[in-house]
């Protein structure tokens, strides 16, 4: 079991106090790279004969699945392939064609020396300004069922926070109203651009009959 | 600030703070459902999944990472929670049937977690059967375990031990599918154990 819990236990909470106060609401704003954008209906992938998929979603952090974050971020996701129009059905459960669509989203750090902005600027009360980023690789597998090869796609995305008087806004990014809307906004791009190049590959569509 | 912090203070899922944490309802992975497609197994089900005996009850109804505590949403049992991690796999593969005289049922030997200062590691171990028509057709001990890069301060650590520890239920489900023992035993090509 945990062997530093004694020590480092109150060493957390201290920590989570800091960042608290720096995340205080006028202390930190919020903004997802622009570098992605909401696809009009022109960009958007059309299919001829949409079929129901089942989706499978895993959030990652490092690499790593987090569990509570992928049953957290989960309903943005159904909803950005829900809003795709590419399936008729969106489903945890198998479908009849046994087709399925695997997406990930790996979180990453943009940042090496992240944790030490973050606590500067917690520790000084926020007058010492820092910017921060969290990479996002969002990675969608097609299963079309049968005997159709796997299509894989991949794009990224970011987050970035910047805390305390004196940050300066990111560039190449959008302002968003908090850190919830930061985070839908990010899962609505980063998952309707990846699966729209996963329905313009011959294979898609050629298993959707696409128009 | 540590990477995902976005997500953490846009969800409420800051985890520095001393206390009490439930698992989510384990998720299938594409690994799994692919290892089950291509292994072309038959359809079964899950049965009792229960701490072995001997074993702690501490062991089966939490694990402790620093300050937090970890359990189960499953009657306070992690054994129940490896069951139900098989139960997601099996239905996404569409592999699940309650009414096949296949059962799948776990005794729990071993689940721990420990971090020190720059390593983390993690295990989780259980003695699985496959029992056909009330017949055992298949026991093996089997178990997994992950390393990683920790660290001293607990609002990083932390986050890192539970999402590490938790994967080893998928890993564990992964290994039972992946056992050639297991998937002669499920389609009737092995003698037995």
């Amino acid at each position: 079991m945990s062997k530093i819990r004694i020590i480092a236990a109150p060493c957390a909470r201290a920590i989570a106090v800091v960042f608290m106060l720096a995340m205080l609401p006028g202390c930190a704003s919020f903004y997802v790279d622009d570098s992605l954008h909401d696809l009009t209906a022109a960009e958007k992938v059309s299919v001829a004969n949409p079929r129901p998929v089942q989706l499978l979603f895993d959030f990652q952090t490092k690499g790593i699945s987090n569990a509570r974050a992928t049953d957290q971020v989960r309903p943005y996701v159904v909803s950005a392939v829900q809003g795709s129009g590419l399936f008729t059905q969106v489903t945890s459960e198998p479908a009849p064609s046994g087709a399925v669509l695997n997406v990930v989203i790996n979180n990453v750090p943009l940042t090496d020396d992240a944790f030490a902005k973050g606590f500067m600027t917690g520790f000084t009360l926020g007058l010492v300004g820092s910017n921060v980023g969290d990479g996002y690789i969002c990675t969608i597998d097609y299963l079309p069922g049968g005997s159709g090869p796997k299509i894989t796609k991949s794009m990224r995305d970011a987050i970035y926070t910047s805390l305390g008087a004196t940050a300066g806004t990111p560039p190449h990014a959008q302002k968003v109203s908090s850190a919830e809307a930061a985070v839908q906004t990010m899962v609505r791009q980063v998952v309707s651009n990846t699966l729209n190049a996963v329905a313009q590959d011959k294979g898609f569509q050629q298993t959707v009959a696409a128009r | 600030m540590k990477p995902g912090i976005s997500v953490a203070l846009a969800l409420g899922g800051a985890l520095v703070a001393g206390c009490t944490q439930t698992l989510p309802p384990p998720q299938p992975s594409l690994a799994a459902l692919e290892i089950l497609r291509a292994g072309s197994l038959p359809r079964m089900h899950t049965g009792s999944f229960a701490p072995a005996p001997g074993l702690r009850p501490d062991v089966d109804q939490h694990v402790a990472i620093r300050s937090v505590v970890l359990n189960s949403p499953y009657d306070g049992s992690l054994s129940k929670y490896l069951g139900k991690a098989i139960d997601a796999d099996l239905a996404a593969a569409g592999k699940l049937d309650p009414n096949s005289d296949l059962v799948i049922s776990g005794l729990l030997t071993n689940s721990d977690e420990s971090d020190g200062f720059s390593v983390g590691h993690a295990e989780l171990s259980a003695n699985i059967t496959l029992t056909k028509a009330g017949r055992t057709v298949f026991q093996k001990d089997l178990a997994v375990e992950a390393h990683w890069d920790s660290n001293f301060v607990g609002a990083i650590a932390i986050p890192d031990a539970i999402n590490n520890y938790t994967s080893l239920y998928d890993k564990l489900a992964i290994k039972l599918f992946e056992d050639k023992d297991f998937a002669a035993a499920a389609n009737g090509t092995a003698a037995g154990p």
